[in-house]
């Protein structure tokens, strides 16, 4: 696998889990909501995905996208 | 003292809000005057007022993207959205890094095969490669027309709203031996501001102007993260309060078709993002771009710069803001501020109560500068939207009824489609209320993004594939806004308020993203029609392959 397919399934997993159903998994329920570390846990998927998300693109523009023109 | 603050009527603003007001306006009028001097070296006057010469450096482009994705919707409605349904919709903020690979993904091969074409708006490329006719332009500009025009008009209103919250203690002025409400001066003045820079400078002098918005608006994203910090006593009893304090709906993603529910957020993330990258304005951007490596690094700016100011900044308002300011319900069952103001009103809440507090004397000229950023927010998306309208209307619409038109005469054309869509849109919102005309132009507003998301087949089509052929561009075109269409608000119009066709796309509209819904007839009407109808030339489709791969 090349870098980029390997960057672009983690993006694309990313996106699923991040704001979409995996984010049903971690956030406990209404009567116990989760909270790691004294936060509730989805603020900190929210970050966590973001950080992936962005970690990608980055990692994409400095070694992936050529600058060919 | 907390609780005794949060109750407290906000400190009068004095003179500052006139002061920086006058000298961001004038800030504005100068750089939109510096573009125009610029330009008048400008070998084509076309290229030159609608894509600045096709020259725009990293910094210009990565902040003009910025300032036209978010409009006053970032500043306020996203926090009122967390102020009422907590954190599950700062999900959204998952959408910015698929615009951002997009911005590189799909814009580079925009912005390669616009420079070696020579096109300026959507419809120069779409009916280059499937073959000119008057339906697919006038579908194109249609798709662009549904998303630019509500955008104007609704920004220009909020502008008036703003002004009326910046100037509270002024009730109206007298002009002309008429009183004019502040709203209404606002309304106006914002727009012949707005409508000054954008005409006598084109795309330079919009993209040079949202540089400026962008930046007080970035800054004043994060600066509103620190004071709701601040009223919670830092990081750690901000987060101990909202653990504790918060109900677990606040805390949680509510099931399916509840609001803000996880299918709703995946799907907004992924096409929602798209729709608001490939909106006219920002296709004409990637155009602009000066090369690869200016989107490439607008790209990483996007990415991480403006999640910053969301994740850090302003949703940290709203859900703070949840904590400090105890809701109401008023009659219609709508959640309020304790003052009874709209939910969205929750960052100039809390930082009209607290950045006094915290920042002292200077306090009260960041609030007017804040409140000035909420007010540039407006300004650069309805800019960038009234500049894309022009183009639209002269290039796709003026130019094919009058072909034998000149550069120079399409852009004074160009100029006049700004101040005749600039007055239009002034009249609209100072005389509309709840007149027939704003109701339809909010129901349209609301589906905007769907709209624009309707050129995503097409696009992904001509930049990837190049398997459709141009009947299959208009017919899935033609499915996919009349998909759009059905759905609420715009369907209650069409359809009435009731019937099983309304209450099936209502339903689909609490789980899905509408855009998507529209993409799904769009796609499957593109690729039927397209499988029994002639597609391009293979030659002109291997000659449109190369144009897109970058240059030997």
């Amino acid at each position: 696998m090349t870098k980029g397919s390997i960057l672009s399934a983690i993006f694309l997993l990313a996106l699923v889990l991040g704001p979409g159903p995996g984010a049903t998994l971690i956030d406990g329920t209404v009567e116990e909501p989760n909270i790691w570390f004294g936060i509730p846990a989805l603020y900190l998927w929210v970050v966590l995905w973001f950080l992936v998300m962005a970690g990608c693109i980055i990692t994409a523009a400095f070694t992936v996208w050529k600058d060919s023109d | 003292m907390i609780s005794l603050l949060a109750q407290s009527k906000a400190p009068s603003l004095g003179i500052w809000p006139y002061l920086i007001l006058a000298f961001y306006l004038v800030g504005l009028l100068a750089l939109g005057i510096i573009s125009l001097l610029k330009s008048r070296r400008a070998a084509h006057a076309e290229t030159d007022y609608y894509l600045a010469g096709r020259g725009q450096g990293v910094l210009v482009t990565s902040l003009t993207i910025m300032a036209t994705y978010f409009s006053g919707f970032a500043i306020l409605t996203f926090p009122g959205w967390v102020y009422e349904g907590g954190i599950a919709p700062m999900l959204y903020a998952l959408n910015l890094p698929v615009a951002a690979a997009a911005i590189y993904l799909l814009g580079n091969r925009i912005r390669r095969i616009g420079c070696k074409r020579g096109y300026i708006t959507p419809a120069d490329m779409i009916t280059d490669y499937y073959g000119d006719s008057p339906w697919i332009r006038s579908l194109v500009a249609l798709t662009g027309v549904l998303y630019v025009i509500p955008y104007v008009v609704m920004q220009v209103k909020a502008g008036g709203l703003l002004a009326d919250g910046l100037f509270r203690e002024v009730e109206h002025l007298t002009m002309f031996g008429q009183q004019i409400s502040m709203e209404d001066f606002g309304v106006g003045a914002l727009s012949l501001v707005t409508m000054v820079y954008v005409i006598i400078g084109g795309m330079r002098s919009v993209a040079w102007t949202d540089v400026m918005q962008g930046i007080i608006l970035l800054t004043a994203m994060l600066l509103s993260g620190i004071a709701v910090l601040y009223a919670l006593e830092g990081p750690s009893g901000y987060f101990s309060r909202v653990s504790s304090e918060l109900s677990g709906e606040l805390l949680t993603v509510a099931e399916a078709p509840g609001k803000h529910n996880a299918w709703k957020l995946l799907t907004f993330c992924a096409f929602a993002s798209l729709a608001s990258i490939i909106q006219p304005a920002q296709w004409m951007r990637f155009y602009a771009a000066r090369d690869s490596a200016t989107l490439r690094r607008s790209a990483i700016a996007f990415s991480t710069i403006l999640p910053i100011c969301f994740i850090f900044g302003v949703f940290l308002v709203g859900l703070g803001g949840r904590v400090l300011y105890e809701p109401i319900e008023a009659a219609n069952g709508t959640l309020r501020l304790p003052n009874g103001d709209k939910t969205d009103q929750i960052l100039i809440h809390v930082i009209q109560d607290y950045f006094p507090v915290i920042f002292g004397g200077i306090g009260v000229i960041l609030v007017s500068l804040i409140l000035v950023a909420v007010m540039a927010a407006s300004m650069s998306t309805a800019d960038s939207n009234l500049h894309a309208l022009s183009a639209v209307a002269t290039r796709d619409v003026y130019h094919p009824l009058r072909p034998k038109s000149g550069e120079k005469e399409r852009t004074w054309i160009g100029r006049l489609v700004i101040i005749l869509a600039t007055l239009i849109s002034a009249r609209i919102a100072i005389v509309g209320g709840n007149s027939e005309v704003l109701n339809t132009i909010t129901a349209f507003f609301g589906l905007a993004m769907a709209f624009s998301a309707q050129m995503l087949p097409i696009t992904v089509d001509l930049l990837f594939f190049r398997k459709g052929s141009r009947a299959g561009a208009i017919a899935g075109l033609a499915s996919g806004i009349l998909t759009v269409c059905l759905f609420p608000p715009l369907g209650k119009l069409i359809l009435g308020e009731s019937g099983s066709l309304l209450k099936g796309t209502s339903t689909l509209k609490a789980l899905f993203d509408v855009g998507m819904c529209g993409i799904i007839a769009n796609t499957l009407a593109f690729v039927i029609v397209s499988k029994f109808t002639r597609k391009p030339d293979q030659a002109h489709r291997e000659e449109f392959a190369r144009d897109l791969r970058p240059s030997a």
